[in-house]
């Protein structure tokens, strides 16, 4: 008969303590097994167990004794003895009871009752190790106690637990601190109990499909083992079984996910759940005697065989699912404290509120020359919202954003001479995310930016030269594969308008009011339409390593730039210019020991642009077909790294984690359209190429709660082949620095 | 079997647009009016987008449907209360009672005594999230599975069985995390696409900056300018310089008429403007230039163009040793005949008002000697004094004051040899050299200011800044 444990990793928790205690028990076996067994006679005069007549050998039962009621006599027996014994057994020949008159009886190993009935009646019974129930045995709870060791309560076979008295019975572990199991097979239950049946200590009630319940009510579930199910029912499609009158204590509420749980029965398990028949047991441990160093061994064998069928067991089926694994809850945690904020975040309207802003201060360095002290700001905010008059499927985004920028960046390697630049760049998006479906959402956009410049000393905000709007559409859609990790498409329309910007040509006049102008001059030359297509996608690597990468091909239409011809006049077809751009980063995170963490990363971006335009250099009287025709070549590394300093360390209650980046890029550009210049601007053959690098380090670190302190350095450098640099430099190197806050919520 | 035509439940009160319908019709209708639409077993309730209603069940029991939702009022009677939630979410507070309330969804059946406790159905996925406020639910999934759910936890439904359990708060907390992960990547989102515009509008002004189209001075005041070339006709052809600064605009321009038509590179013909040692192929017959702050003008106009060999003409002061080649930018030396454009008529104007002109005595002048032209100045040539000066010491300035009749009437050239950035040179820049092909070379590497002041402009200047190279090529600069 196979044995059930219930729980695989109950059995190798208990197995080392049973190996453990089979040295331990080395010589108490050893003794225990030249104590006799004492059979029950039932020849005495009266029926109860002191009476040494009932017995054979002529003694009652005294300690360490195997107890054995069987074939001789099925006669009712009395227990009257406090005795520890160490073993008790109703073999299948009994039909008799054994009912309890004492509340100190104890039994080191196993109670088996595979016949009759042991009715506790008012007593109390100890079982060191297991109490069986099986065959046409019954064991009869009634108003007693009943302590039971780890492998606690099996009934198969079947066997019959009973509750049926009138006050309180209970079931509880003979080690406080360690739960037993408590399991029903093959076997009959009745908990009728109106003055209910505590069962306290448990590893949860085990009923197996075969289980034969007629009543399972009034149980008292107490201190369960945590993470346990108060009650698992493995049941056959059609049983019903509905207990009724359950309590629970506490431990039952706090930490446990379920009181109850019914699994389907994928097949009906045959819990062949006893070990040896006493009679063996006896055998084994009589031949085990004659040879005392085989005693270790074969009881070692038996204790190990036990605990391998047990494990074996555990292999029966599993349920159709593990519902019951419990959470850890706070003691302190209410049932439903949170109802509150469940109806706000129930109510028809709902906001998620993203705030960030940053603020600090640098100066710029062209060569050797030193701009200005002079500060930065971003502001940034936005918000979810869901209201139900969009649907349950819609949300929406507004992002709001202004930048003030009184500090050059190494990045912003225009003409790299200018010193003083102030810019100011205020943005409203709304975007709408739309889910389709689990995995796909649509995310149509609007959105408005205006850019201010004040690169000169005589421009004032809103009359810079270079002063834009730029309105724009958006429409994504992503597919998130992997949560995470999606894949994305999308268009973008958008118009950049100079709105100060005017050709001179098309403005200018001359003293007599003529047009100077070329015919087809266009007066907002700078102004584009652009179209742009998108693709992206993020990936999961090896080593939990990720990448991303984007491509962007944009077509950019010029409405009021006529092309150049070669004579310097202008054709009857405006500028249109095609641009891609491809990028991937791959990062690496990685814990390089507790308190840091990296995240490497590479960075690869190549360019390429398109031009119908070209440009004639009326001072050279040069042609210059796809002037504005470009490849670029972008290769970087990123490392960053974040120390966490545990809450207390900082004396704050949260971490406050530490943050170091550094970067390196190097990059190419060419223009296939442009010749160099030596430095007075005579044409060479060769094309011009810009040479970039430019080297970032950062440190950042949370000095309050969403208020971090931050700075960043940087250095670029840009060579080129182009030496006519009365116009433009091409050749210089640059620093900023800045150091500021942020705040981000 | 329930009851299915016995009211059991009625319309307790509603919003926005609500629609039933009958067990026994196809045919929703809307609520309209007042609330107590009566219910029965197999009526059907639905509402639309940002509308709810709540039902009151005879059994005392009450349920509230969210918008966009539709349930199924299975049947009610003393024994049980059901109800099938199609899709979309429902509130419910349940009696304690000793009757069954079971609800039911594509993916689970509730049964509930004295509970409260929300239900929801994902229309696409069927998945079924039950909320539980207060009492007891048993949660079963299709397959039979069976849950007793507590109180303030979630359970969440789907076809392929029963979920984890998890407390309503920290469920409430996820959704919350997961709503700012997804706020922080659209705001990412969208300060990506502004990056993209920004570098789009960063490249477009590039662009300017790398072809000359806007400078900023030293006093770090912008400097527009735009240069171009027209072709007026076949034969012609016109550089127009723009040069916008703070609040001014003036513009310069060389329209320059030559003995036959133009290649389309301009170049092969313009090299030879200057003169060379051969017979040019091309020569101007006649040039206009003309500067101007859009108010006040100076207008050159000479014609009768015609090449002279200058080296063998009888006036030896403008004889020609080297002369500048425009494709290596560098003075070549001269030996033998040296053929220069030498113009029949020549006149300058300012604001109209001729000052200075010339005619020859006959036509195709081989000088500018006396003996070739006669000339006619503004005021009486006797009264014409020219003073050339360099007012700043050793500063490469300039300045050429002509005056005319009593004095009164004058025009003043002040000339600045400037770097990019508007610093005005040294002589020490030039080696000392202010003249001649050195000079000149030299001069490439700089900008050409001239400032124009005038007895005629009213006070007002015309400042133009511009490269040297069209001046030197076309002679304009000696």
């Amino acid at each position: 008969m196979k044995k059930d444990y219930g729980d695989k990793k109950a059995i190798m928790a208990i197995m080392p303590f049973v190996l453990f205690a089979v040295q331990f028990a080395l010589f108490a076996t050893a003794a225990s097994a030249l104590d006799e067994k004492v059979r029950w006679t039932g020849e005495g005069k009266t029926d109860k167990a002191s009476d040494s007549m009932n017995w054979l050998p002529g003694k009652a039962p005294g300690k360490n004794d195997y107890v054995v009621f069987g074939v001789r006599s099925s006669k009712d027996c009395s227990w009257d003895l406090d005795v520890k014994l160490y073993y008790l057994a109703l073999t299948t020949n009994y039909k008799g009871n054994v009912r309890l008159q004492t509340s100190k009886l104890k039994v080191i190993r196993n109670v088996n009752i595979e016949g009759g009935m042991l009715d506790l009646q008012e007593g109390a019974l100890n079982v060191g190790n297991r109490i069986y129930v099986g065959s046409g045995g019954t064991l009869e709870l009634a108003n007693g106690t009943l302590r039971v060791g780890p492998t606690g309560v099996l009934v198969d076979a079947g066997g019959t637990l009973l509750s049926t008295g009138r006050s309180k019975a209970r079931i509880t572990s003979v080690n406080r601190n360690k739960y037993y199991k408590f399991v029903v097979g093959r076997g009959n239950v009745n908990l009728s109990n109106s003055a209910g049946t505590e069962v306290e200590g448990s590893e949860g009630m085990t009923f197996y499909s075969r289980a034969e319940v007629g009543h399972a009510d009034f149980v008292n579930v107490k201190r369960i083992s945590p993470g346990e199910s108060a009650l698992k029912v493995f049941r056959v499609k059609g049983q019903e079984l509905e207990p009724k009158g359950w309590t629970f204590d506490e431990t039952v509420d706090k930490k446990t996910a379920t009181q109850y749980a019914r699994f389907e029965a994928t097949e009906t398990p045959d819990l062949d759940l006893k070990d040896s028949s006493a009679e063996d047991d006896a055998s084994t441990l009589v031949s085990t005697v004659t040879q005392p160093v085989s005693v270790t061994e074969a009881l070692a064998s038996t204790l190990v065989s036990t605990v391998t069928q047990a494990a074996s067991l555990t292999e029966a089926p599993a349920p159709a699912l593990s519902t019951a694994t419990a959470e850890t809850v706070s003691p302190e945690e209410t049932p439903f404290a949170g109802l509150t904020e469940y109806e706000t975040a129930q109510a028809q309207a709902e906001f998620l509120p993203y705030l960030a802003v940053r603020f600090n201060g640098g100066q710029h360095f062209f060569q050797k020359e030193q701009g200005n002290l002079s500060g930065n700001l971003n502001v940034l905010a936005s918000m979810v919202i869901k209201h139900e008059k969009l649907g349950p499927k819609w949300a929406i985004v507004p992002v709001i954003s202004s930048q003030y920028q009184g500090t050059k960046q190494v990045t912003d390697l225009v003409g790299g001479g200018t010193l003083f630049q102030e810019r100011m760049a205020h943005s409203l998006a709304v975007r709408s995310i739309y889910q389709l479906s689990p995995k796909w959402k649509l995310k149509p956009g609007l959105g408005y930016k205006w850019e201010f410049l004040k690169e000169t000393r005589d421009e004032s905000w809103g009359h810079g030269l270079f002063d834009y709007r730029c309105p724009s559409f958006s429409f994504e859609g992503e597919y998130a594969y992997r949560d995470p990790f999606s894949f994305t498409i999308g268009y973008d329309f958008y118009n950049i308008g100079f709105v100060n910007f005017s050709s001179l040509e098309s403005i200018i006049k001359d003293s007599q009011g003529n047009s100077m102008a070329r015919e087809l001059a266009g007066r907002s030359v700078l102004d584009s339409s652009n179209h742009s297509l998108t693709f992206g996608g993020t990936l999961q690597g090896p080593w939990r390593s990720y990448a991303e990468g984007n491509l962007v091909t944009t077509l950019r239409l010029f409405p009021d730039q006529y092309v150049v011809t070669q004579t310097g006049d202008f054709i009857n077809s405006t500028r249109n210019d095609i641009s891609s751009q491809l990028s991937l980063a791959w990062r690496i995170p990685r814990e390089i020991s507790g308190n840091w963490k990296a995240v490497a990363g590479v960075r690869l971006a190549a360019g390429f642009n398109t031009s119908n335009q070209n440009s004639y250099d009326a001072q050279r009287f040069m042609y210059l077909k796809n002037y504005y025709d470009s490849t670029s070549i972008r290769a970087g590394v990123d490392l960053s790294l974040n120390k966490k300093r545990p809450a207390g360390q900082s004396g704050g209650n949260e971490e406050r984690p530490l943050a170091i980046s550094l970067s390196a890029t190097l990059g190419r550009v060419e223009y296939s359209g442009r010749p160099a210049q030596d430095a007075s601007g005579l044409y060479l053959s060769d094309k011009i190429y810009q040479n970039e690098a430019v080297l970032g380090f950062d440190v950042s670190y949370h000095i309050a709660p969403h208020f971090v302190w931050t700075s960043q350095f940087g250095y670029g450098r840009q060579t080129s082949n182009q030496n006519f640099e009365k116009l433009y430099k091409y050749n210089f190197s640059t620093t900023n620095y800045r150091i500021g806050f942020s705040y981000e919520y | 079997m329930l009851a299915q035509n016995a009211y059991c439940a009625y319309i307790y009160s509603y919003r926005g647009e609500v629609e039933y319908k009958k067990a026994s019709s196809q045919e929703w209708k809307r609520l309209e009016g007042a609330a107590g639409q009566q219910l029965a077993g197999g009526d059907e309730v639905r509402t639309k987008r940002a509308s709810t209603v709540e039902i009151a069940l005879d059994t005392g029991s009450r349920i509230r449907l969210a918008p966009v939702s539709a349930f199924r009022l299975s049947g009610e009677n003393h024994e049980q209360t059901s109800m099938q939630l199609h899709f979309g979410k429902f509130r419910a507070w349940v009696k304690k009672l000793t009757n069954k309330f079971e609800v039911k969804t594509p993916t689970a059946v509730c049964a509930v005594r004295g509970t409260e406790f929300s239900l929801e159905v994902d229309p696409q996925t069927s998945r079924t999230q039950v909320d539980l406020f207060r009492g007891t639910l048993a949660v079963k999934d299709n397959m039979g599975n069976e849950l007793m759910l507590q109180e303030g936890r979630r359970l969440s439904v789907t076809p392929e069985g029963l979920g984890v359990p998890q407390q309503i708060s920290k469920a409430l907390e996820n959704e919350r995390q997961a709503g700012r992960e997804t706020l922080t990547k659209e705001v990412g989102l969208a300060m990506s696409k502004e990056a993209v515009l920004g570098a789009a509008a960063e490249e477009i002004k590039l662009a300017e900056y790398q072809q000359g189209k806007s400078l900023i001075d030293v006093f770090g005041n912008r400097v527009q300018l735009e240069e171009y070339v027209m072709r007026p006709a076949a034969d012609q052809f016109k550089l127009v310089v723009l040069d916008k600064r703070e609040s001014r605009l003036d513009y310069f321009f060389y329209k320059g008429t030559f003995n036959t038509t133009l290649p389309t590179d301009l170049s092969l013909a313009l090299r030879q403007m200057g003169g060379a040692p051969q017979s040019p192929s091309w020569y101007l017959t006649a040039y206009q230039t003309g500067r101007s702050n859009t108010i006040d003008s100076v207008e050159e106009n000479a014609t009768g163009g015609h090449p002279v060999d200058v080296n063998g003409n009888l006036d030896p002061s403008d004889d020609v040793a080297s002369y500048f080649d425009s494709a290596t930018d560098l003075y070549a030396p001269v030996a033998g005949s040296f053929y220069k454009t030498l113009f029949d008529y020549y006149s300058i104007q300012y604001n109209g008002t001729q000052t200075y002109a010339w005619a020859p005595n006959t036509p195709g002048v081989q000088s500018y000697l006396s003996s070739d032209i006669t000339t006619t100045i503004f005021g009486g040539n006797a009264n014409y004094n020219i003073e050339p000066s360099f007012p700043d010491g050793t500063f490469l300035h300039n300045r050429i004051r002509e005056t005319y009749g009593t004095g009164d009437d004058f025009t003043q050239y002040d000339n600045y040899i400037i770097d990019d950035d508007g610093k005005p040179a040294d002589i020490s820049d030039f080696a000392g050299i202010t003249s001649g092909p050195q000079y000149k070379e030299s001069l490439l590497k700089w900008n050409f200011q001239q400032v124009i002041t005038s007895s005629f402009f009213g006070g007002r200047k015309i400042d133009l800044v511009v490269e040297p190279k069209i001046l030197i090529q076309s002679g304009l600069v000696q």
